[in-house]
């Protein structure tokens, strides 16, 4: 993959590449409207859209989205603050499990915030796809470390359900919030400008 | 690039990025390992528990705004096995049909019997029967629990059994295990954690206790070789545990039908499977017995 350097917010607030995206600012509010928006979907209306047990996986499209659109940071607080807020809101079982998961995907994401490659449409689709695996396996695993019975033709099910699920909607959503966030640039500490 | 990288500015934001990284890995894991050793009266459970309550309005809010699209989804998912449905429908219709017969004998012969022998129907009597909507469930499909919109203000307790309607008839489908003031969460019998002790109509009272099996159906075990069970018998909660030990939930309530049973030669008990009156992946709507009386606020509290 070649890269790029990565367009960062100054403390000024200018971006090192001038043009549209620049202008915006990290617009780190929305970032906040859109993951509490996602948050909101994932414990409304994705669990009744459950196909052979898979859920599509709203949240970790989004989280894909800001890091690859925002660096690791973002990507990391968003992930962490999402699943956060899923447990607390959804009756899941656990609390931190989901914000790990999901701070790792954003952490991962983060890291091609800085390649070209990123700004078409398949490989967000295909972070998404992986994002979503890393989640279902991660609670898998935590299932298994809780001793509840598990089989593995279930585990593969519901993990490839949700993975096919999660690449239906994964292409819509990334494009929704690369509309809302503008063009990729890295915003980190003591880089961001005041008013964002 | 070295030079930029290797300013103090540089140092400063690497040394920031770490510890905003690392900080937060380290509450998450923190967090989860509390959660799982803390009982359910710990902070993390009420701070989860208070924070569901917050929330309500907002999920039943949301729930209310996308049902048609939920409805849309119900609708496109049950054309795919339509088919199949109708075949399923049909038999059941016929089934249906010879049962009324014998339910309407039994709707004369049972209140006598049951007032002969100084029973009554403990879950209807015991219990106020609170009608709730199901505002969310679990987003992870690895938890089947559900958050419904009646809570503590409603009498609703943790440990009150959820009943709901089936397609046949209404059935045990769950248990409170969390409850706010306006919200409580119900985990359905297919969680793994979920045990209930249960009695075959027509096994001369013969005591088990069905859990979920990893595959996703029920399995009854504990009934003894020497009380034949039969394809089609009722099962129904028998309001004690296999060590005659108090139950959460009253006796009596439908659970499903027996659909298999198997055991080898040496065995002393049988294995049981069941297929439950209800099917909680579409439900909408599920009753609460919020309970009144002494005998019914007991058995809520048994740990």
């Amino acid at each position: 993959m070649s890269t790029t350097p990565p367009m960062m917010i100054s403390a000024e607030g200018s971006s090192a590449s001038s043009g549209r995206a620049s202008s915006r600012g990290p617009r780190l509010w929305a970032v906040a409207l859109i993951v509490f928006v996602a948050v909101l979907l994932q414990v409304s209306l994705m669990p009744f859209i459950q196909v052979a047990n898979g859920i599509p996986d709203v949240l970790a499209c989004t989280i894909v989205a800001v890091g690859l659109l925002r660096g690791s940071v973002v990507g990391v607080v968003a992930g962490a603050a999402g699943g956060m807020l899923v447990e607390l809101m959804s009756p899941i079982g656990t609390l931190g499990v989901l914000a790990l998961l999901y701070l790792l995907v954003g952490w991962a994401c983060g890291r091609f915030c800085e390649r070209d490659e990123v700004r078409g449409v398949l490989p967000p689709v295909i972070l998404c796809i992986i994002a979503a695996a890393v989640v279902q396996l991660g609670e898998a695993l935590v299932q298994l470390m809780l001793a509840r019975p598990l089989e593995f033709g279930d585990v593969v099910r519901t993990v490839l359900a949700s993975m096919i699920l999660t690449g239906l909607i994964s292409a819509p959503v990334v494009a929704i919030v690369r509309r809302v966030l503008g063009a990729p640039h890295v915003v980190e500490p003591f880089l961001v400008p005041r008013d964002g | 690039m070295s030079n930029q990288s290797n300013s103090p500015l540089a140092q400063r934001r690497a040394i920031a990025r770490r510890f905003i990284i690392g900080g937060l890995i380290v509450l998450c894991v923190i967090s989860l390992s509390v959660y799982a050793r803390e009982s359910n009266n710990g902070a993390l459970h009420r701070l989860q528990g208070g924070a569901g309550t917050v929330v309500t309005p907002i999920q039943d809010g949301v729930s209310r705004a996308v049902q048609p699209v939920r409805n849309a989804w119900g609708w496109v998912a049950s054309l795919v096995n339509a088919r199949d449905r109708a075949a399923s429908l049909a038999q059941q219709n016929q089934l249906l049909k010879s049962e009324l017969v014998q339910a309407q004998f039994n709707n004369e012969e049972t209140p006598r019997i049951a007032a002969l022998a100084g029973l009554g129907n403990e879950w209807q009597a015991n219990y106020a029967q609170v009608p709730a909507e199901i505002i969310a469930r679990s987003a992870s499909p690895w938890y089947e629990e559900a958050r419904i919109d009646v809570g503590t203000s409603n009498g609703v307790v943790v440990n009150s059994p959820v009943i709901a309607k089936g397609d046949v008839k209404a059935g045990l489908v769950g248990v409170i295990t969390q409850s706010g003031p306006n919200s409580s969460v119900v985990s359905f019998l297919s969680d793994p954690r979920t045990s209930v002790g249960v009695t075959i109509v027509g096994t001369d009272g013969a005591i088990g206790v069905m859990q979920p099996t990893a595959q996703g159906d029920f399995q009854i075990s504990g009934i003894p070789v020497s009380n034949p069970v039969a394809n089609g018998d009722t099962v129904v909660t028998a309001g004690f545990s296999q060590l005659n030990l108090q139950s959460i939930y009253p006796r009596g309530i439908p659970i499903g039908l027996v659909t298999g049973v198997g055991h080898r030669e040496v065995d002393i008990e049988q294995t049981v499977q069941l297929s439950p009156f209800v099917n909680t992946d579409a439900l909408a709507y599920v009753v609460v017995l919020a309970p009144t009386s002494k005998l019914a606020k007991q058995r809520a509290s048994t740990p």
